[in-house]
């Protein structure tokens, strides 16, 4: 059998209030290239805050690094977009942002949400809520995401708290991604067997980690050419659920 | 509860908004249920049921069809998306809308005499 490598595009930084203050870019890199994962996706709720220090800790590390938002769609459901530049996940926050309401974050209750460099100091902390619904449909945030070049995965589609299946019945005929992922809850193969109408589309696994300890808890394993290819992340995501699909 | 109590009744009582099926009215109302959970309504739903809820996706149209469902209520001043609305007309599903929360519309439809 040809060598495969481990994937986990749902890790959470610093930013995620659910997530431990130790969750800063660089010590999560550190963390996934010492559990020799391939490629690793950082995302906050509602948020880009971390994407730049996590882009800029990046070169000194193995893995291939993706930033991005996990939104959550007017339905409940949560979305990864995930991305490679800082431009294009920028542009996709201030989208959702005017999206979301503007409510305070209530830290004692929620957790903090703390802003962190790439060194991982931290720079400051984001009063606004956001883990919170924007108004947009499932589409609607997969099309944005898609528009900017980047990769949409529905998350953790199999729980019932924010996930895809329970809150839609089922996968929407128009909703257009290449992924799904599954939580860490079943295996890709136990979902198929609970949603038969899985079968044909490719599904990933995440951590969907908030501390150090849970990262790379959840993986899919990939060719290790994938994990090299430049391609801009939605190109990359095709490729990846072709990929998954054949083998 | 002998009384038969359609779709158009509970519309007129509640002062309901219709945004789909405006011919399907008549269909009878034969219990109901609040979710905003639809694999919750695909697994627990019955025919003639009346289905209040905040959720305005397409796929809600999908899981009144598959179970016969009499009405979907959308309440808490939710507007169904356009091609919700579309959908509705096509599978002959009374859509209706509402400004008042999903407890105050279940309250009255019990009232009513929905059961
Ligand atoms: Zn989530
Ligand atoms: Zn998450």
């Amino acid at each position: 059998m040809a060598p495969r490598v481990p994937i986990d595009l749902h890790i959470h930084t610093a930013l995620s209030p659910c997530a431990a203050a130790e969750m800063k870019p660089a010590e999560i890199l550190l963390t996934a290239e010492r559990a020799g994962l391939a490629v690793v996706g950082l995302v906050d709720h509602g948020s880009a805050g971390n994407a730049g220090a996590a882009l800029r800790a990046a070169p000194a590390f193995e893995p291939r690094v993706l930033v991005g938002i996990e939104a959550e769609s007017t339905e409940g459901v949560h979305l990864l977009a995930l991305f490679d530049t800082l431009e294009a996940v920028a542009d996709l926050e201030t989208v959702l942002a005017a999206h979301m309401p503007d409510l305070p974050n209530r830290p004692k209750v929620l957790g903090e949400q703390q802003l962190v460099d790439e060194w991982g100091e931290v720079r400051g902390v984001e009063d606004r809520l956001l883990v919170t619904a924007t108004d947009l449909g499932v589409e609607e945030i997969a099309d944005l995401t898609r528009a900017r070049g980047g990769l949409c995965i529905p998350a953790h589609i199999d729980r019932s708290v924010n996930g895809l299946l329970p809150l839609l019945g089922f996968l929407p005929p128009r909703l257009e991604v290449d992924l799904l992922e599954v939580s860490s809850a079943l295996t890709p193969e136990q979902a198929r067997e609970r949603w038969p109408e899985l079968a044909g589309r490719a599904l990933v696994t995440g951590s969907d980690a908030h501390c150090l300890q849970d990262v790379g808890r959840a993986v899919t394993w990939i060719p290790p050419e994938f994990a090299q290819a430049d391609l801009e992340p939605k190109k990359w995501g095709e490729a990846v659920a072709r990929e998954l699909l054949r083998a | 509860m002998s009384e038969r109590i359609t779709v158009a009744h509970a519309v007129q009582v509640l002062g309901l908004g219709v945004a789909a099926g405006e011919d399907v009215l008549e269909t009878e109302v034969t219990g109901a249920q609040v979710s905003d959970l639809l694999s919750h309504v695909m697994a627990q739903g019955k025919a003639g049921q009346l289905w209040i809820t905040i959720q305005t996706h397409p796929n809600i149209v999908a899981v009144a069809a598959l179970h016969g469902l009499s009405a979907v209520l959308i309440a808490g001043g939710f507007a169904p998306e356009e091609e919700t609305i579309a959908r509705a007309e096509e599978e002959g599903i009374a859509l209706l809308t509402s400004s008042e929360g999903a407890y105050a519309l279940a309250g009255q439809l019990y009232e009513l005499g929905v059961r």
